[in-house]
C-alpha cells in the first residue's frame, strides 16, 4: 500500500496540489489522498480534483489516488444550510443534553451556518469533525486502516483545517502506524472585504496561536514527527512573502511553502530512520544565498528535484513534439508507400499497424490526444514549479534537455532511438491511449 | 540575514544544516512568542474560546487564562465564583456519563477524559439559580464557566457568596484540600492551572490545624478527574463545607440501609431517608468511581433532625439487614482495581487519611473516623469510652495504631495482643489520645485497686462492686477488661477518696514486680500500666513511687476465657 496523504482544509488542498504535481513528475513516491473540506465546489478543489483539468478518462489519470475525491465533514445533501445547532437537533434534545450543548457552546456558534466551512471558529470544526467521523468519514478511515504511513497536512489558521486536523489525528490508531504531522501557520493575508469576511489577518493569528497551543499539548505527542511551516517575518526575498487572497478568487495559490510541504512528505520520513523522532518538532529553512538549495536537495530515489525536472521538461518537449501537427503528418506518411516508419519511431509505427486501416488516421488522433493530455500535465506540474520557485538556471539544465529543448530534429532523433524496438505483440490490441501512455512511459524511462 | 527559518515569530536562525531539521524536542513547550494573546475581556462576548480547536473550548480557554495568569480577566472572575459557589453549596456537582447519549457520544469521542463530565447546577434551594448551569468541570482547569449565563446570574451568584456567613469556612476548607495534597506532593501550581487558580483564589488563605476542616467539617462531591501532572489524572473529589458532616454520617452509618435504583438508602430508626449513597450501574467499559459511585445525595432541603439511637456503624450484615461491606462490595472492586493508590476499602486506613481527597465519602468517613477496625474481620478493638470519639464532631474519630505505638503525653495507651482461639487480636486501652482523655487504663486502674483494696470481689464467676453489681462489660467481641459504662463513670470521679499514699505505693509495687519480671505476662504489664495510670491520676501532683511490701495474696481468675491473677493487699 502506498502512504497516505490526508489533507485537511483549504491549505491540505494546496499541499495535496503540490504533491500531485510532484508525484506526477516522480519525485515523491506514490501516495493515495483523502482530502477533508467542507467545501468542493471552489475553483481549487476543481484543479485538485482534475489535476488543473487534465484527467480526462481514458487518457489520463490523477496522479494520487483517490485523488479526484474530496470527503466532507458532514453530509450536505441532508439539509441545506444547516445552523450548527441543528446538527445536533438542539430543539429535540433532552435537558441534560441540552445543558451538555449550552455550557460548551455559546449561543453565537450555535447560530452558525456550517455549510461552506466553520466560519474560522475551529472549536466548531472540530465537533463537526467528531460527530461525523464515524459516518461520513468512514472511507477515510478505511484508507487509514490500510496504510503504512500516515501524513496529515493543514493549517491551524482557519475553521475547518484547524478544527479537524487534531481531532483527526486522535482518531487515527497512532500505536499501528506511523504518523507525520505537516502543519501551516499563517501564510496567506486577506484584506478586508475577502472571504465573506469570516477570517482576516487577526483571526489568523488567533487561530495559530490557540491551534498550536492546543497541538503542543495534546496533537503533537501522538505525531512521530511534525514539520510547522510558516512564513518568517522578515521575508529574504519575496518568495516567502504572503499570498493575498484576491475578493471573488477561489483559485490555487501558489507558494513556495507547499513545496515544502512536500518535501517535508519525503524528509520527515527519511529522518524517522536514523532518529528518534516521537512528538519532535521539525522546521524548514530557506537561504536566500543559495536559492537553488531545494532544487539540489535528495528527492525520491535519492535524485534531485533538478533532475526531475529536467526529466518533466524532456519528456514534455518530446511529447510536444510528438502532438505537433508536422509529426502528426509525418506519422501519417510513415504508412504511405514511400512511408519509412523509423522516422517516427518503429514502435509507435508497430502499435497503429496494429490497427484496421479504416481507423488508422482515427486512431492516431487518440494516440496523439493522448499525448497532448500528458504534456498538459508536465506544464501543469512544471509551471507551478516554475512559480513557486525560480525557474530551473540554466546551470542546472541537463545536457539531454538541453538538447531536445535545441530543434525538432533533435527530438525527432530521440524519438526514433528511444522508440526503435518492435512492439511486443500481446494478445488483445491496445487502446490507442494505451499507446499513448505506453510510448509516454518509455519517455520517461530512457532518462537518466 | 540571508538564512531562515520558515516559521512565524521565530527570531533564531537554523540550528541544522539540511533543509528540513528539528526545531523543538518533545518535551519543549509552546515557544512563549507563539502563545495565545489573550485580551482581558470583560465580557463573554469578547471572549474567543472558539479559536481552540476542540468541542471543550472554554475549557481551554480557563486553562489558558490561568497559565497567563490573567487574573483581572473575566474568566477568572466567575472561575473565583465557581470554586466559592460549589465550595460553599450555592452550586451542584452533577456527573453525566457522556456516552449515554449522542451528543455525549460525540464530545467525549474528541476526549476521552471528559467521559464522566460534571455539570456546575444552582441549587435547588436558591430560586434564582435553581436548575442553571453554571459551569463545568475539566481536567486541566478542573472548573471552567458557561458562556450562557448572564450578567444578572453570575450577580446573583456573587451575591450569594459574598454575603454568606460561612465564606471564611469555605477559604479555609479549600486551603485544607491544598495543604493535604501539598503534604502529599501533589501540589504543583506551576504546571497544573488549576492548582494555580486555586493559588490566587486563596491569596492569604490558611487550613485549619490538622486540615480538620476536611476531615471534620465537609462531604465531598463528584468526583472530577483531575490533572495532577506528569501526565497523570485521577479522580478528585471536591470538599463542600458542611459543618459536623463527618460525625453526621458516622451516626447515619448505625442506621438501616436499603438497596434502591442506583444507590444504597440510608434510613433512621423512624424508616426516614438520611441520604443515599450513589452507586450507580455503569456499562463495562464504564467507571464506577468516575460516575460517582460511594458518593453521597444529601437531601435538598434540611429536614426534620433525624434520629439514630445505635452507637455502632452497620460495617456487617446484622439482624436490621446487609452492613456496610456487603453493599460496598461494588465500590470496594472499583477501589482495588486502582491499586496501589485505592489498596483497599478499609484495609489501608493510612492511605485513606493521607489521600482523604481521592476517596469517596462513604468509604473516606467511616475510615478515617474508625481506623482499623473498619476492615472486615478487624484484628483491632477499642473500649466503647474510645469508640464514641468517632462520633464526637470535634474529633476526628479513632486512632490509627501507628499513632498510638510512640506513647507521648497527649497519646497514651496500651495494646494488648491477646492470643484466642487461633488468632491474634489486638485490644486497645486508650489513656489519652490527641490530648483527649478516654481513661480506659485508669478505669482498668480502678478496677483493679477496688479488688486489692476488698472493694471489689469475686463471685459468682465475676468481678463485683459492694452491691454484687459486675463491673466488667460483657462485650459480643469477648473483648476482656472493659469496664461497664456504669463502672467506667464511677472509676474516673471522685479520685481523692482513694487519696492513700501508701496503700497506692504497696498497690504500684504488686503490679510492678510481676510486670518487670522476665517472664511477665502482657496481661500483668497491662495491669502494671492500668494500676500506674490509676495512681497517678489519683495522686496527680507527683508521680506516685513504688513502696512497700508486695502483696503476697493473688487470686486467679477467669476473665473472658483468660486466667488472670489479681493482687489483694495483705491488710
Amino acid at each position: 500500500m502506498p502512504d497516505l496523504l490526508i489533507a485537511v482544509g483549504g491549505t491540505g488542498q494546496h499541499v495535496a496540489l503540490a504533491v500531485s504535481r510532484l508525484v506526477f513528475l516522480g519525485a515523491l513516491p506514490p501516495l493515495e489522498l483523502a482530502t477533508v473540506d467542507a467545501d468542493d465546489s471552489q475553483e481549487l478543489s476543481i484543479g485538485l480534483k482534475t489535476f488543473g483539468s487534465t484527467v480526462e478518462a481514458d487518457y489520463t489519470a490523477h496522479p494520487l489516488a483517490n485523488g479526484d475525491k474530496i470527503y466532507h465533514p458532514f453530509d450536505k445533501t441532508i439539509r441545506e444550510d444547516p445552523e450548527f445547532r441543528d446538527l445536533f437537533s438542539e430543539a429535540n434534545l433532552d435537558q441534560l443534553q441540552k445543558d451538555v450543548f449550552e455550557v460548551c457552546f455559546d449561543e453565537i456558534s450555535a447560530g452558525i451556518h456550517v455549510k461552506d466551512g466553520m466560519f474560522g471558529r475551529p472549536s466548531l470544526g472540530a465537533t463537526i469533525f467528531a460527530h461525523n467521523k464515524e459516518t461520513q468519514l468512514k472511507p477515510v478511515f478505511e484508507r487509514v486502516a490500510l496504510a503504512n504511513s500516515i501524513i496529515v497536512a493543514g493549517s491551524v489558521v482557519g475553521g475547518t483545517g484547524a478544527g479537524l486536523i487534531h481531532q483527526l489525528v486522535k482518531k487515527i490508531d497512532t500505536k499501528g502506524h506511523r504518523v507525520y504531522g505537516v502543519i501551516f501557520s499563517r501564510w496567506f493575508s486577506v484584506p478586508r472585504g475577502v472571504a465573506k469576511q469570516t477570517i482576516n489577518d487577526s483571526t489568523q493569528d488567533r487561530n495559530m496561536r490557540y491551534g498550536l497551543d492546543y497541538f503542543f499539548r495534546d496533537t503533537r505527542p501522538l505525531l512521530k514527527a511534525t514539520l510547522l511551516l510558516g512564513l518568517p517575518d522578515h521575508p529574504p526575498d519575496d518568495k516567502l512573502v504572503p499570498m493575498t487572497l484576491e475578493a471573488g478568487r477561489t483559485d490555487e495559490k501558489k507558494h513556495y511553502l507547499h513545496l515544502m510541504a512536500a518535501y517535508g512528505i519525503i524528509q520527515l520520513q527519511r529522518i524517522a530512520v536514523t532518529e528518534q523522532t516521537d512528538g519532535s518538532t521539525y522546521a524548514a529553512s530557506y537561504d536566500s544565498d543559495h536559492r537553488t538549495q531545494i532544487y539540489e536537495a535528495e528527492w525520491h530515489e535519492g535524485q534531485s528535484l533538478s533532475w526531475y525536472a529536467n526529466r518533466g521538461a524532456f519528456v514534455k518537449e518530446l511529447l510536444d513534439y510528438a502532438c505537433s501537427d508536422n509529426f502528426r503528418r509525418e506519422v501519417s506518411a510513415s504508412f504511405g508507400w514511400m512511408g519509412r516508419p523509423k522516422i517516427i519511431g518503429q514502435r509507435l509505427h508497430d502499435a497503429i499497424s496494429l490497427y484496421d486501416k479504416k481507423q488508422r488516421e482515427n486512431k492516431i488522433d487518440e494516440i496523439m490526444r493522448t499525448f497532448a493530455r500528458l504534456s498538459e500535465q508536465y506544464h501543469f506540474s512544471l509551471s507551478w514549479l516554475d512559480a513557486v520557485l525560480d525557474p530551473l538556471p540554466e546551470n542546472l539544465h541537463h545536457d539531454r534537455y538541453t538538447r531536445v529543448k535545441s530543434s525538432d530534429a533533435e527530438k525527432a532523433r530521440e524519438l526514433q532511438t528511444i522508440w526503435a524496438k518492435n512492439w511486443e505483440e500481446g494478445q488483445e490490441v491496445p487502446t490507442p491511449q494505451e499507446v499513448g501512455r505506453h510510448l509516454h512511459d518509455l519517455l520517461v524511462r530512457s532518462f537518466d | 540575514m540571508p538564512k531562515v527559518v520558515l516559521l512565524s515569530d521565530w527570531n533564531a536562525v537554523p540550528t541544522w544544516k539540511e533543509i528540513i531539521g528539528k526545531a523543538l524536542d518533545p518535551e519543549r513547550g509552546l515557544p512563549e512568542s507563539w502563545e495565545p494573546r489573550l485580551t482581558e475581556a470583560k465580557t463573554l462576548d469578547q471572549t474567543e474560546a472558539i479559536a481552540f480547536p476542540t468541542p471543550f473550548a472554554w475549557s481551554e480557554m480557563m486553562s489558558a487564562v490561568i497559565r497567563q495568569g490573567l487574573y483581572n480577566h473575566l474568566l477568572f472572575k466567575l472561575y473565583e465564583d465557581l470554586f466559592l459557589g460549589l465550595v460553599l453549596g450555592h452550586l451542584q456537582l452533577e456527573v453525566a456519563d457522556l456516552k449515554d447519549f449522542e451528543l455525549g457520544r460525540v464530545l467525549a469521542g474528541t476526549d476521552d477524559r471528559y467521559r464522566y463530565f460534571g455539570l456546575l447546577r444552582g441549587h435547588p434551594r436558591q430560586s434564582d439559580l435553581q436548575g442553571k448551569i453554571f459551569g463545568a468541570t475539566a481536567p486541566e482547569s478542573l472548573l471552567w464557566p458557561s458562556p450562557r449565563r448572564t450578567d444578572a446570574e453570575w450577580r446573583k451568584l456573587k451575591e450569594l457568596i459574598t454575603t454568606d456567613s460561612r465564606l471564611n469556612d469555605g477559604y479555609r476548607l479549600l486551603a485544607d484540600l491544598r495543604d493535604l495534597m501539598r503534604r502529599q506532593k501533589y501540589w504543583s501550581a506551576d504546571t497544573i492551572p488549576w492548582m494555580k487558580g486555586l493559588d490566587r483564589i486563596l491569596k492569604d488563605h490558611t487550613g485549619s490545624d490538622g486540615a480538620k476542616y476536611f476531615q471534620v467539617h465537609c462531604h465531598l462531591t463528584g468526583p472530577i478527574l483531575a490533572s495532577l501532572g506528569a501526565g497523570k489524572s485521577r479522580p478528585l473529589y471536591f470538599p463542600v463545607y458542611k459543618e459536623g458532616f463527618a460525625a453526621d454520617l458516622l451516626r447515619a452509618l448505625t442506621g438501616s440501609f436499603k438497596q434502591e435504583e442506583g444507590v444504597i438508602a440510608i434510613y433512621d430508626d423512624k424508616n426516614r431517608k438520611a441520604c443515599e449513597v450513589r452507586l450507580p450501574s455503569v456499562p463495562t467499559d464504564g467507571d464506577l468511581l468516575l460516575a460517582g459511585g460511594g458518593t453521597l445525595r444529601l437531601p435538598d432541603v434540611a429536614g426534620r433532625i433525624k434520629e439514630f439511637g445505635s452507637a455502632r456503624v452497620r460495617l456487617e450484615n446484622d439482624e436490621k439487614g446487609d452492613g456496610l461491606h456487603s453493599l460496598l462490595q461494588p465500590l470496594e472492586g472499583a477501589l482495588r482495581r486502582e491499586q496501589p493508590l485505592y489498596d483497599a476499602l478499609g484495609n489501608d486506613p493510612e492511605s485513606i487519611r493521607q489521600y482523604p481527597f481521592f476517596y469517596p465519602d462513604v468509604v473516606r468517613i467511616p475510615t478515617i473516623r474508625l481506623g482499623q477496625i473498619v476492615a472486615r474481620d478487624t484484628e483491632v478493638s477499642f473500649s466503647g469510652q474510645a469508640y464514641e470519639l468517632a462520633f464526637d464532631s470535634d474529633s476526628s474519630g479513632l486512632p490509627l495504631i501507628s499513632e498510638l505505638e510512640a506513647q507521648t503525653e497527649a497519646n497514651r495507651s496500651f495494646i494488648l495482643n491477646f492470643t484466642q482461639g487461633g488468632g491474634t487480636r489486638r485490644l486497645v486501652y486508650i489513656e489519652s489520645y490527641a490530648g483527649r482523655r478516654i481513661g480506659d487504663l485508669t478505669a482498668l486502674g480502678w478496677l483493679l485497686w477496688a479488688f486489692f483494696i476488698g472493694e471489689a470481689t469475686w463471685q459468682d464467676d465475676k468481678l463485683r462492686d459492694a452491691e454484687l453489681t459486675p463491673l466488667l462489660a460483657e462485650t459480643k467481641s469477648g473483648r476482656p477488661f472493659d469496664l461497664t459504662s456504669h463502672a467506667h463513670e464511677r472509676a474516673l470521679a471522685d479520685l481523692d477518696q482513694y487519696r492513700r499514699l501508701a496503700t497506692l505505693q504497696r498497690f504500684l509495687r504488686s503490679y510492678s514486680e510481676r510486670a518487670k519480671s522476665p517472664d511477665a505476662s502482657e496481661v500483668i504489664r497491662l495491669f502494671y500500666e492500668a494500676a500506674s495510670a490509676f495512681a497517678n491520676s489519683v495522686w496527680a501532683e507527683q508521680p506516685v513511687m513504688e513502696n512497700g511490701r508486695a502483696s503476697d495474696q493473688w487470686q486467679t481468675v477467669e476473665l473472658s476465657g483468660l486466667r488472670v491473677e489479681l493482687a489483694r493487699d495483705k491488710r
